[in-house]
């Protein structure tokens, strides 16, 4: 049996992207380097003609198909180091077995995530999306090939929506923070009253109570502080907060 | 967005004819004509609009440190300035422990199945390969010890293979 390994060192997010959804202009890869489909398909191209020597000679051959090292400050000693035992891996591994082991690596996913820029990713994850599509085609003529696709690590920890906060959560939030039975107040406490209900299996009468309860004694609590402590210097234009967070004695 | 951190600041670079860092650590007219072209790339380019202040001075920070952090500081500058506008938030700047995809198609793709340790995914290729990584390893360590490794302080760990 022959495997072909796809390796990259990040998410290989390439099943979740088609070409349908691939935005229409997206950085490039420079000319001057070969593409990781392009490598591809040159290895397999290469391949085809040993496979039937490798199977009648009981052969495994290894390859490691690697871009180039786009490591700033490699250290020469660990390199040699590394080439010295890949090249060992590849004669002692040629005595059993038969057909190949392909290892091809998308290696510049990883200092793309790790210079946190998020355009480059995208442009390495469709690299390595082609990559794959090169393989699977060669392995669906082959019929016995294994392509495996993964990643060895997760580079920079990437997540969407960074400090968004919706509409509605910040509505809530004020209209909880205010004395006064507003319109966006009335509708928080019905969803309020609503979601218990549910959540519960109370009746809605009880629940509305429950509801209710809470933020009478919030506003009591807040009636008592405002008698206290006087009101804090109102915060200028340009503030992120929601202002009645930082008034709390203007409404009650 | 069309144009990747890294296309960015290399065109920018390129644009004074890629500077050496020595360069630009001494000359301070250089550092802000560069600052000039990685604004305007990122204004029309990238097309974020104004850049605001603490862009601008993370942009300036940046480059003001091409000596110590070279290309790649600037790239994550411009990166973090896009990431901000485009609500990408990134915990780090190196690997992290997350889970990864693992995809299989073809014969033995059935034994790739699940979640697993990740040297779990050698043994179970090595187990549908037909192979024996253990020999292979007794084999493969003596020979692959020179003296350059027992030199290496990274490396000499490894001397006391069997």
């Amino acid at each position: 049996m022959r495997a072909a390994c796809v390796p990259v060192p990040t998410r290989a997010q390439s099943t979740a992207l088609s070409r349908s959804s691939a935005p229409r202009q997206i950085d490039r890869t420079p000319e001057t380097e070969p593409s990781l489909a392009e490598m591809t398909t040159k290895a397999l191209a290469a391949l085809t003609p040993v496979l039937a020597l490798t199977l009648t000679l009981n052969l495994t051959l290894i390859l490691t198909l690697t871009q180039p090292n786009p490591d700033p400050d490699p250290d020469p000693n660990r390199a040699r180091t590394l080439t010295l035992t890949r090249t060992k891996a590849l004669e002692l591994l040629s005595a059993e077995g038969r057909g190949f082991f392909l290892l091809v690596e998308g290696s510049k996913i990883g200092t793309a995530a790790g210079a946190n820029d998020a355009a480059a990713h995208v442009r390495e994850v469709l690299a390595f999306d082609e990559a794959v599509g090169v393989v699977l085609r060669w392995a669906q003529r082959d019929g016995q090939t294994l392509v495996v696709a993964t990643a060895n690590h997760e580079t920079g920890g990437l997540s969407l929506g960074r400090g968004v906060v919706s509409d509605e959560q910040v509505r809530v939030r004020l209209s909880l923070a205010t004395g006064r039975l507003t319109l966006a107040r009335t509708l928080a406490l019905t969803r309020l009253t609503l979601a218990l209900t549910r959540l519960t299996r109370l009746t809605p009468a009880l629940a509305l109570i429950l509801t209710l309860s809470p933020a009478r004694s919030l506003a009591r609590w807040r009636r008592r502080r405002c008698a206290r402590a006087p009101s804090p210097p109102r915060r200028g234009r340009g503030s992120t907060h929601p202002p009645t967070t930082t008034r709390p004695c203007s409404r009650g | 967005m069309s144009m990747s951190a890294e296309a960015l600041t290399d065109a920018a670079l390129a644009e004074h004819g890629n500077p050496p860092p020595a360069a630009l650590t001494l000359n301070r007219t250089l550092r802000r004509r560069l600052i000039v072209s990685l604004t305007v790339r990122l204004q029309g380019a990238a097309g974020l609009g104004l850049l605001e202040r603490q862009e601008l001075a993370l942009l300036r920070e940046a480059v003001d440190l091409f000596g110590s952090l070279g290309a790649y500081g600037v790239q994550r500058a411009v990166g973090a300035v896009v990431s901000s506008r485009a609500k990408l938030g990134w915990s780090s700047f190196g690997r992290t422990g997350e889970d990864v995809p693992l995809h299989a198609v073809g014969p033995g793709s059935e034994r790739l199945r699940g979640s697993m340790d990740n040297s779990e995914l050698g043994r179970r290729i090595e187990r549908i390969m037909g192979w024996d990584l253990d020999k292979l390893t007794a084999n493969l360590a003596p020979p692959a010890i020179s003296q350059l490794d027992r030199d290496d302080p990274v490396t000499a760990g490894f001397a006391s293979w069997p």
